[in-house]
């Protein structure tokens, strides 16, 4: 029941092992295979407290109260079978809480991943400052491997 | 046209002519902030024909439909076949004191493919 990777191309992640992304297969012997359907991005700020949770939270939901996503209906999956990987763009990305961002989503199955990005800008004449938060969230499905390549 | 369409996202965004009343360019500008938001990747990852086995459909909302150039906006869709309806809808912010009328665009963006053989149960 081994895992085999499909011409992957290995991405490292800041904290992860390698992972596998964009056109990228794991193939199961179940013949099914992890795809990426659709990449989601928004932006949240902070205006005053430079919370990088709140304003990651808020660019997540700019990601996603975007768009009405049905890929999963469309292949007659569950909505909880979504694969989702969050990677947050944020200043002292260290303190952003993770379970928060993850709480954020209705559904799917969630991983959060955190790196120094987004923009901190200072406020006049106070002691805090303005952040800038970007949230990317590819969303993944199991699709029946049988078919890849098959419709051109 | 496939016989089944399946709607596999909808994808919605807002644009702003502030100054000039251009509902053209408020319509053009929220379609980009609808599309500019998400990637598609499932028609190359399922080997779909992005040109004519994606359906897209744009509802653009002004509050004056008859101004907008429903050419101008479909040229901005980079890919399927498209086609646009123009609605009453958007905002109109008014500031007489000045002049002038800022125009607020709604668009809603649905995306349609035959999903029927990608399906796991029926």
């Amino acid at each position: 029941m081994g895992l085999r990777i499909d011409q992957g191309r290995l991405l490292r992640w800041p904290h992860e092992d390698h992972r596998v992304l964009g056109t990228d297969q794991i193939v199961e012997d179940s013949g099914m295979a992890l795809k990426r359907m659709v990449l989601e991005m928004g932006q949240g700020t902070d205006i005053r407290g430079a919370d990088s949770t709140k304003a990651a939270e808020r660019a997540v939901r700019d990601a996603l109260w975007r768009n009405n996503l049905q890929i999963a209906d469309a292949l007659g999956q569950p909505r909880e079978k979504m694969d989702i990987l969050v990677r947050i763009g944020a200043p002292r990305a260290d303190t952003v809480d993770k379970g928060a961002v993850a709480a954020v989503f209705p559904y799917g199955k969630i991983e959060v991943i955190c790196e120094e990005g987004g923009l901190e800008i200072a406020n006049p004449n106070r002691e805090d400052s303005t952040l800038l938060v970007h949230a990317a969230v590819v969303v993944r499905m199991d699709v029946p491997d049988a078919l890849k390549g098959e419709a051109t | 046209m496939s016989a089944h369409l399946d709607r596999v996202i909808l994808e919605m965004g807002s644009g702003v002519s502030l100054r000039s009343g251009n509902y053209t360019r408020a319509a053009c500008r929220a379609v980009e902030d609808a599309i500019y938001h998400s990637s598609l990747s499932f028609p190359r990852e399922l080997g779909l024909n992005i040109e004519e086995d994606l359906v897209v459909q744009v509802t653009i909302g002004v509050q004056e439909p008859s101004e907008v150039d429903a050419d101008a906006v479909a040229a901005i869709l980079p890919h399927g076949t498209v086609s646009v309806n123009v609605v009453n809808g958007g905002l109109n912010v008014p500031y007489p004191e000045q002049g002038y009328t800022t125009v607020i665009a709604s668009a809603g963006i649905e995306a349609f493919a035959d999903m029927s053989r990608f399906r796991t149960q029926s």
